[in-house]
């Protein structure tokens, strides 16, 4: 475990599985943590679970879509903190998958799930980049699927992804926006990196935690834009 | 083969690339629906003097506007049965100041990523089940490598979010005869690349130099080139292949 002793990292989409463990892993090394998400269903036991003694954790629920709503939350968080460090976006589909048809091919569901994944990394990133650009320094991770790359879709098998349509499409968006946003602030002194989670990867957390460490660390200080694929 | 019997729905058809693909698609015997925000009226006209009957028709869309796009869809059901071959061609930059981050605005964000991808989509998800029950159908898109420097995010957002889109849509309709393909471009020498170059401030036939000689080949892919490959592969695409995304951009992404 990397020592992030006086790091202060906002983790939105940290009532999902990755989000919850890598906001405990960040804070078992010692960081403060804002965390953010849509839902303030875990609040408690998240807070409790991931806090360390000695380390600020502040928790706030944004509106999904609303850029109001995000930079009272990041606003507060910086507030709370002193300043941000590291950006994790981590929403991530697991309950989504659960309730999609994967014969579903309604675009009212496409609308929702833009919102809820694309457009949010966008708010969140764009809400909390100011305050790096400000210190010259800053970290941000995105949390994807290999989806975006694959297409796999469906099914329960190893080799399948188990997403939707919706799924492949915001996700290879989400690489490409990523990619973007990346040249833009490198030479402000802020890195972006991406993991993409696959199949399974809720038993291969030590691969997430150890792709997350890579990223935050600086030990690839001059990557940009890239994309760890965990297959 | 040819394409009569088959209709045709090319999103911003009545633009640099779309002209070049509705005329082809129109050559080879398919019905086109010329969608777009633009008038599409002279494309339409100059088509459809070329041939003895009819071969193409405006469907002036928003595509942006999901109404929009299902009411274009009801229309082409009521008078043609519904779209056989889908290009998802149509795409806006973003916007010409503050396209960068964090600069560019979250209202010019939404805007642009609801033409780029959730136009596609729509057209997309409700071109399906007319494939499907014909059994046969080609999706297409005019994408764009998903490393691609220098490009506004919602415009990159949407061009990489085909990617996934293609291969998602091969595995999942490959059964019911449904193939899909997409092209991944950077510059291309149309209209639209001469606008950006002038709205840097730069002097434009340099700019369209500067821009072919980054090119391996030494110059720009044209619209006419495209629309040539759009037609090879509706036309020839062996199941295996489907799904596939050819990177077209004369070896910048790698080589450069």
């Amino acid at each position: 475990m990397r020592d992030y002793k006086g790091k202060n990292c906002i983790v939105f989409g940290a009532n999902s599985v990755v989000g919850m463990e890598i906001s405990a892993s960040l804070s078992q090394g010692g960081a403060n943590l804002g965390l953010i998400d849509l839902d303030s269903y875990k609040h408690d036991a998240l807070v409790e679970n991931v806090g360390h003694p000695g380390a600020t954790v502040a928790y706030k629920t944004v509106l999904s879509g609303r850029k109001d709503s995000f930079k009272e939350a990041v606003d507060g968080i910086v507030n709370d903190l002193g300043s941000v460090d590291y950006l994790i976006c981590a929403f991530y589909l697991e309950e989504e998958r659960k309730k999609r048809d994967p014969d579903d091919l309604d675009v009212d569901t496409w609308d929702e799930l833009l919102k809820e994944w694309v457009l949010n990394y966008f708010l969140v990133t764009k809400t909390v980049v100011p305050y790096m650009i400000q210190r010259k320094a800053g970290r941000i991770v995105f949390v994807n699927t290999t989806t975006g790359y694959t297409g796999e879709g469906e099914g329960e098998g190893e080799l399948t992804g188990g997403g939707s349509v919706y799924e492949c499409a915001c996700s290879s968006g989400i690489t490409g926006m990523m990619t973007s946003i990346a040249r833009d602030i490198i030479p402000k002194g802020i890195s972006v990196n991406g993991i993409a989670l696959g199949p399974n990867y809720e038993d291969n957390m030590e691969r997430v935690i150890w792709a997350t460490d890579l990223w935050l660390s600086g030990i690839c200080e001059y990557a940009c834009a890239q994309i760890l694929r965990l297959y | 083969m040819d394409l009569k019997d088959k209709v045709s729905l090319v999103t911003g058809g009545a633009g640099g690339i779309g002209v070049k693909i509705c005329e082809k698609l129109a050559a080879l015997g398919s019905f086109v629906y010329v969608c777009d925000i633009k008038e599409a009226t002279e494309l339409v006209d100059r088509i459809n003097a070329k041939y003895q009957e009819p071969r193409a028709s405006a469907a002036k869309c928003d595509i942006a506007n999901k109404k929009d796009v299902e009411a274009t869809y009801r229309r082409i059901a009521e008078q043609r049965g519904g779209v056989d071959i889908l290009i998802n061609n149509a795409a806006v930059y973003g916007p010409s100041k503050a396209h960068h981050f964090p600069e560019i605005s979250y209202e010019d964000f939404i805007k642009t990523i609801q033409i780029d991808l959730s136009g596609a989509v729509y057209c997309t998800l409700l071109a399906i089940p007319h494939m499907k029950q014909k059994g046969w159908g080609r999706i297409i898109f005019t994408a764009a490598p998903m490393s691609s420097s220098g490009i506004p995010s919602p415009y990159l957002a949407g061009k990489a979010g085909f990617i996934g889109l293609t291969k998602y849509l091969s595995q999942k309709f490959s059964q019911d005869g449904i193939r899909t393909f997409a092209l991944a471009l950077r510059h291309v020498d149309t209209p639209l690349i001469r606008k950006v170059i002038a709205s840097r401030g730069r002097d434009v036939e340099e700019g369209v130099e500067a821009m072919h000689k980054k090119s391996l080949t030494g110059k720009m892919i044209t619209p006419e080139e495209i629309a040539d490959i759009y037609a090879h592969f509706i036309l020839t695409c062996p199941p295996g292949l489907s799904g596939t995304v050819i990177l077209a951009e004369g070896g910048i992404t790698y080589l450069r």
